[in-house]
């Protein structure tokens, strides 16, 4: 058994795939994993000109659009967010996102200073919502309304780690954990080790604080795949104290009380639409929120870290 | 949903007004310089590209360019089309490199590995599933807990935020 290692900057961020198979099949394994990252990412990324999520937001409006299977999993994983949060993940938060000043990949948008010159005319607007996009499987096209843009956001890395995922499993791999950015998905058995770790950060203190791991989660050996999702509003943060999550109810970015949110699930793309809500839930609600659906998680507020643990209760620690 | 464009449409019948006749007689016109066009391409093949693109311009009111609602041509769409048929290229590429890997990694497991590599666009965790979590870690502070650090093997997978949204 061999551990194969492949980081690489893409989707915006740092990535990087570790698998576990025999001989040198771990690392053809790895070199596929980013090569499927590459294939994901020109499929749905906003922030290549000619993707085919940009192609299809461009015809908002205009009925039916053939699309690829990836790019039509996609919107039907963002559809199921948000049914699944109640409205609260909202891919067509797009317009409020580039209204905020968001229109370009983040260091792009802090080069040149656009954020700033944007901060005295956000429109605020309440996201249209996902109840109007038709996706048709069999026929494999999917139609927007008119005035819809959709943005995949972080819930574009987390299916993508799920899909690479699954794929780099389904050829044969013991054991594969895809991190894209914070979203991590693992499944199979990591090699000799005896469980799958994950460190959480806290990302209210610098990256050198000794406590700056506030939390880790161990997995038990033989779990079938699991996933990690964290979403913070202390990360890609701009003029006048903007960040990159919008609040579908209002169109204004959000306000609430928690400031990161960590949730595990099975598919990365749930424990990213679930951290999300979380963090506009608030710490008032989204405790109850997230233990109706059975979740592990790690909120924090600006000065306590709410935890629910696998024993499901709830506790608030300094 | 492909339509034709309003410049495809025909006239009224209604040949009373000065400006109905008008029109005919300049459809007319046109026709007729299209079908000397036509001959001139049949008469002089060495003038050809000159004779069949001033019969095309003047024939452009009589037969236009398919365009969809939103204006679309035809040509957009097959771009459009060949370009999605060059990603699902790419794509099969993807799972032929897939497919290699997983016989690289039968022969050195002595055959008895797994084999089932599927279409990539259909692999597990359909969008729509149970909310039900299975995976239930033990969640640890790691300041509690008596030093060495845990064991770096496997490293645990730092969570920090640092994608785009």
């Amino acid at each position: 058994m061999t551990i194969t290692v492949r980081t690489v900057r893409a989707m915006g961020t740092d990535c990087s795939v570790t698998c576990y198979a025999p001989g040198e099949s771990g690392q053809l394994l790895a070199d596929a994993a980013v090569a499927r990252i590459e294939l994901l990412e020109d499929c749905w990324s906003r922030f290549r000109e000619h993707s085919e999520l940009n192609r299809l937001n461009a015809r908002a409006g205009s009925g039916p659009v053939r699309c690829s299977a990836d790019l039509i999993r996609l919107v039907a994983t963002m559809k199921a967010a948000w049914e699944l949060t109640g409205g609260l993940f909202d891919p067509t938060v797009l317009a409020s996102v580039k209204a905020a000043g968001y229109d370009a990949d983040f260091a792009t948008v802090i080069a040149r200073g656009a954020i700033a010159a944007s901060s005295a005319a956000l429109v605020v607007e309440r996201a249209p919502g996902m109840a109007g996009v038709v996706i048709d499987e069999d026929l494999s096209t999917v139609a927007l309304p008119s005035g819809i843009g959709i943005d995949p956001g972080a819930i574009g890395k987390g299916l993508a780690a799920d899909i690479i995922t699954g794929e780099i499993m389904s050829a044969g791999a013991e054991g594969v954990l895809v991190n894209l950015g914070g979203d991590i998905v693992f499944a199979g058995t990591p090699g000799d080790d005896p469980a799958w770790l994950i460190a959480i950060e806290d990302e209210r203190v610098g990256i050198d604080h000794p406590e700056r791991v506030i939390r880790q989660l161990e997995f038990e050996p033989g779990i079938e795949r699991g996933a990690v999702a964290t979403s913070t509003t202390l990360k890609r943060v701009w003029g006048n104290g903007r960040h990159h999550l919008i609040d579908p109810r209002t169109g204004d970015v959000s306000r609430g009380d928690l400031v990161q949110a960590t949730v595990v699930d099975d598919f990365g793309w749930r424990a990213e639409a679930t951290a999300t809500a979380a963090l506009l839930m608030g710490a008032g609600r989204a405790p109850q929120w997230l233990n109706d659906h059975d979740l592990v998680s790690v909120l924090m507020t600006r000065d306590a870290v709410i935890e629910l643990d696998d024993t499901r209760i709830g506790a608030t620690h300094d | 949903m492909r339509t034709q464009s309003n410049t495809g449409r025909r006239t009224s019948r209604r040949t009373n007004s000065t400006a109905s006749k008008i029109v005919s007689a300049g459809l007319a016109t046109a026709t007729c310089v299209g079908l000397v066009g036509v001959i001139g391409i049949r008469t002089a093949q060495d003038s050809a590209a000159a004779d069949s693109g001033s019969a095309s311009e003047a024939a452009a009111p009589v037969a236009a360019a398919p365009t969809t609602t939103d204006g679309y041509t035809q040509a957009d769409l097959d771009a459009y089309a060949a370009q999605l048929d060059a990603e699902a290229q790419r794509l099969a590429d993807y799972r032929d490199q897939l497919i290699n890997a997983a016989a690289t990694l039968q022969q050195s497991a002595g055959g008895s590995a797994r084999l089932s590599v599927t279409d990539p666009a259909a692999v597990p965790g359909k969008a729509a599933g149970s909310t039900a979590a299975s995976a239930k870690p033990k969640v640890t502070k790691p300041a509690a807990q008596a030093a060495p650090k845990p064991q770096p093997a496997p490293k645990p997978q730092p969570q920090s935020n640092t994608k785009s949204s």
